[in-house]
């Protein structure tokens, strides 16, 4: 018997008991407070499916998830762990935003030039914890969270001194140009194509992971950095170019949410895109097919949530207690699982890298 | 012999597949050296472990001085009289020998621990046995064969009556080995019984007075030392099938491959682990590099590897100085590399044996970008078949295998490791076959393997030799070093000390004394301090 496909045999038991015993949980929980249960269960888990605007919405709340869990998942498989994606999503937004406010010209082209400024720029920073883990042996888990969280306040600096719209009465832009704005889909629902982005990049990062060079690259500096350096792999590259990879993907995630949803940038647009995409990626065990199925379970607790609250006596603050639990719990499996499988490593995740203090051999 | 220590129908699974043991039976006579000898994986450790009291069997019947003994913890089999002397110390470095040796079992005087009484007795029972040693010295300053005494001396300080000691010559010198055999000579002669893990038949052959030979879990039987010989005990381990020793054959050197001159390694703080080492390997010849782990090895095999950078020095690689490349350029140039620590540098375990496998071939088998994954799964399946890897399939996790299928794996990828021909300057005759590394760093080859793996290993060094291959061979295993090498050179220190011919007569002796610092023979430093600094 292969132990690797029994490991993922109990895996996923796991997953699947703990799944149930969370939806029971949060079932037990609306049976306990309303007062009438068959018709807040129905609004919790089965009215997200009953509409085209609560089915678009629950997709569209998985989109920026499944965007930045797979860059997570990305910079995961290298042995990165990326905590300023938080960030990230914010520092792409902006420039994105900025470009277009900047460019004089009128055209949905402009969408090329802005997706690409709120990707590298989220990238590059990303980066720089990449690259001073490599140079100067700084943890990237330290340098990406306080890096990141910077961005955040830089951002909100940003937003409101120089591109508020003082009338709006709260911080925020004015509304962009509709011409840069992303089609919809499903309308009325806020679904739009980024969502069709993401499925396709999810393709894509599967493809890139598990076929080409780059993507073994990427696993091996991952599974045994050691390993990749002995055979002569340039781990540090791989290193930096995977943190790189998962700010790109965290500035995707901003940029979409600013031209796809909201179309003006926002104080706070992200809801926690980057962390929740953190756990969105370990429940879909870095795979890039399972960010899929793992965002729109947590799209379908937010839209069950707001959908409870509208359409039952369930109040919009157990709706969020419920879909919490459930997501907490799930999450930590997932957690459990990942911290398990780090503890079977011969060596630590990120050994033959530089590590606190020690300089890089060249 | 009578019945000291009796065993009967010892059974013990593992995971429940893998059956270590089956139906294993043992005598061991009072006042005898008992050695237990056989191949990796022959069981010889689970047996050790379970008279150690560290598992239990699945069944058994062990009687002890003619009562049942079956310790459920190391603490146990302490108290009935068994102690086990563990191939890999369990001390801690930062504690004296005294506070090691007592741990567990402190004289308590007025509430107090009395560690003068206890270094006292410790002293006391070093002189009974031959095993002089400082109770006061910290662990830490200690050299390996120090350690072991150590560790004998616990086991003797709770008053064990049967000591076990697991695979003891494997991390000592020739003069150090020595030392031991004199002091379990003394035990013996005190009345106490030894049994010995080994699987050095020289060794074997030198102490024990009864041998038994386990092989894949089951006895194949015991022999008296008189009654035996070393063609009769190697027969039994491996079954049949001879792998005697072969005589030395020597290569027929050719143009100089990889040439190191005036190498020299800082480490962190300013300590020098290798300093102005200079040496050449020619194609058609292994050079061995002798040493006692620790002198320097590790930094060679990480500078050559290009993963530590020279301090000063060059290293020429069929005509090109690379101490500057990276890795990738000086594999590009024909240099193959088998790391001394293989889970560490040498595989990712958690990946499959494919992933493992494609690792000198994936940027070459690609079409647009994407991977030629069937041809590199023809080239892996090759790879297995020539180089007798055993798998239960290419997509099962590298851990899954036995030590010797991963070594022969990583061996054989490095074999296979194409060069550019047409790099390095001095390409004409310098290069041999492009399908053949122009020069292998091989460190610790065959560490931890069973007898027929290191024979296969062995046979594939050499044959790679003949082929033209420039090897380097990096080892503490004198034996493989004598049975391999063309040319030999020892580490001491970081220094290169000798560089011996290895068609010469060179000996063990001679070798061990070099190792201990004694430089070209003449200025001898004492015995024993080798390792301090």
């Amino acid at each position: 018997m292969n132990g690797r496909r029994l490991d993922r045999l109990a895996d996923g038991l796991s997953l699947l008991l703990t799944m149930t015993v969370a939806l029971v949980i949060g079932a037990a929980i609306i049976l306990l407070t309303s007062s009438e249960p068959s018709s807040s269960l129905y609004a919790f888990f089965l009215a997200p499916f009953s509409n085209r605007v609560f089915f678009g919405n629950m997709l569209q709340a998985a989109t920026p998830l499944i965007l930045s869990g797979l860059g997570l998942a990305v910079a995961f498989r290298a042995g990165a762990v990326n905590l300023g994606a938080e960030g990230q999503v914010y520092a792409g937004g902006i420039a994105g935003t900025v470009l277009i406010l900047l460019l004089p010209w009128h055209s949905p082209w402009l969408l090329v030039p802005t997706v690409a400024a709120a990707v590298v720029t989220a990238g590059l920073f990303a980066m720089l914890s990449g690259w001073l883990r490599v140079r100067f042996g700084a943890t990237e888990v330290i340098t990406s969270f306080l890096i990141g969280t910077v961005l955040i306040f830089l951002f909100e600096f940003f937003l409101t001194r120089y591109l508020v719209d003082p009338t709006a009465g709260f911080p925020t832009t004015g509304p962009l140009p509709a011409w840069i704005r992303l089609p919809r889909l499903l309308s009325p629902s806020s679904l739009n194509v980024g969502f069709a982005v993401a499925v396709l990049l999810t393709i894509v990062v599967q493809v890139v992971l598990f076929r080409t060079p780059l993507g073994y690259e990427i696993r091996m500096t991952g599974e045994n950095p050691r390993f990749a350096s002995f055979s002569g792999m340039p781990v540090s590259r791989t290193f930096i170019l995977a943190m790189g990879l998962s700010g790109a993907f965290a500035g995707l995630a901003g940029i979409i949410e600013v031209v796809g949803v909201q179309g003006r940038l926002v104080s706070g647009f992200s809801a926690n895109f980057g962390w929740n995409g953190i756990t969105v990626a370990l429940i879909a065990r870095l795979h890039p097919l399972g960010m899929i199925p793992a965002a729109l379970l947590y799209g379908y607790l937010q839209q069950g949530a707001a959908t409870a609250s509208l359409l039952s006596d369930v109040s919009p603050r157990i709706a969020a207690i419920i879909q919490s639990l459930i997501f907490f719990l799930i999450t930590a499996q997932a957690i459990f699982v990942w911290i398990r499988r780090q503890l079977a490593r011969v060596e630590g995740p990120t050994d033959g890298l530089p590590a606190h203090g020690e300089k890089a051999a060249r | 012999m009578d019945d000291y220590l009796t065993c009967r129908g010892v059974c013990k699974t593992y995971d429940g597949r893998i059956r270590a043991l089956q139906d294993v039976e043992l005598t061991v006579g009072r006042g005898r050296v008992h050695a237990i000898i056989g191949e990796n994986g022959a069981g010889k450790s689970t047996l050790a472990k379970i008279l150690g009291g560290l598992i239990r069997a699945d069944s058994e019947k062990i009687l002890f001085q003619g009562r049942d003994y079956a310790p459920n913890s190391p603490r146990e089999a302490d108290a009935l009289g068994i102690g086990m002397v563990h191939q890999h110390f369990m001390l801690f470095p930062s504690l004296t020998v005294a506070e090691n040796v007592m741990l567990g079992h402190e004289p308590v005087a007025r509430g107090q621990v009395d560690l003068a009484r206890a270094a006292a007795e410790i002293e006391k029972l070093a002189r009974r046995f031959g095993l002089e040693i400082d109770p006061k010295e910290r662990v830490r300053n200690l050299s390996v064969g120090q350690r072991q005494r150590v560790e004998i001396l616990k086991a003797l300080y709770r008053k064990v009556e049967l000591l076990i000691l697991d695979e003891p010559t494997a991390v000592l010198t020739p003069q150090e080995v020595d030392k031991l055999f004199a002091g379990i000579n003394k035990l013996i002669a005190e009345g106490y019984t030894v049994i010995i893990i080994a699987h050095k038949l020289e060794e074997v052959l030198a102490i024990a007075d009864d041998i038994t030979v386990l092989r894949r879990g089951r006895k194949i039987g015991t022999r008296r030392r008189n009654g035996t010989s070393k063609e009769e005990l190697i027969r039994m381990m491996i079954g049949g099938s001879d792998h005697l020793a072969k005589m030395r054959k020597h290569g027929t050197p050719g143009d100089e491959i990889l040439v190191i001159t005036d190498l020299s390694v800082m480490g962190p703080r300013g300590r020098a682990l290798l300093s102005s080492v200079s040496l050449t390997a020619r194609a058609g010849e292994i050079v061995g590099i002798a040493g006692i782990e620790g002198n320097g090895q590790d930094a060679l095999e990480k500078v050559l590897a290009g993963l530590v950078p020279a301090t000063s020095g060059s290293i020429f690689l069929a005509g090109e100085e690379v101490s500057r490349r990276s890795p990738r350029e000086r594999r590009r140039l024909g240099l193959s590399l088998v790391p001394s620590d293989r889970l560490a540098w040498g595989c990712a375990a958690r990946a499959s044996v494919f992933e493992n496998a494609i690792v000198h071939h994936y940027r070459t088998e690609q079409r647009r970008g994407l991977l030629k994954r069937r041809s590199l799964h023809e080239r892996v399946t090759r790879l297995l078949k020539r180089f007798d890897v055993r798998v239960p399939g290419t997509e099962v996790p590298m851990s899954s295998l036995s030590g010797g299928n991963i070594q022969k794996l990583i061996l054989g990828r490095e074999l296979s490791c194409e060069h550019d021909l047409d790099a390095g300057r001095e390409t004409a005759g310098a290069g041999g076959a492009p399908d053949i590394p122009r020069a292998l760093v091989a460190a610790k080859p065959t560490r931890g393997l069973d007898v027929g793996g290191v024979a296969f290993i062995h046979d594939l060094l050499r044959s790679y030799r003949d082929a033209g291959c420039a090897i380097l061979l990096i080892s503490t295993d004198l034996d493989e070093i004598l049975a391999l090498s063309d040319r030999i050179g020892v580490l001491y220190q970081g220094s290169l000390v000798a560089l011996l011919s290895g068609r010469s007569q060179t000996g063990k002796e001679e070798l061990g004394r070099y190792m201990l610092g004694g430089r070209h023979g003449h200025e001898r430093l004492p015995l024993g301090k080798g390792r301090r600094r």
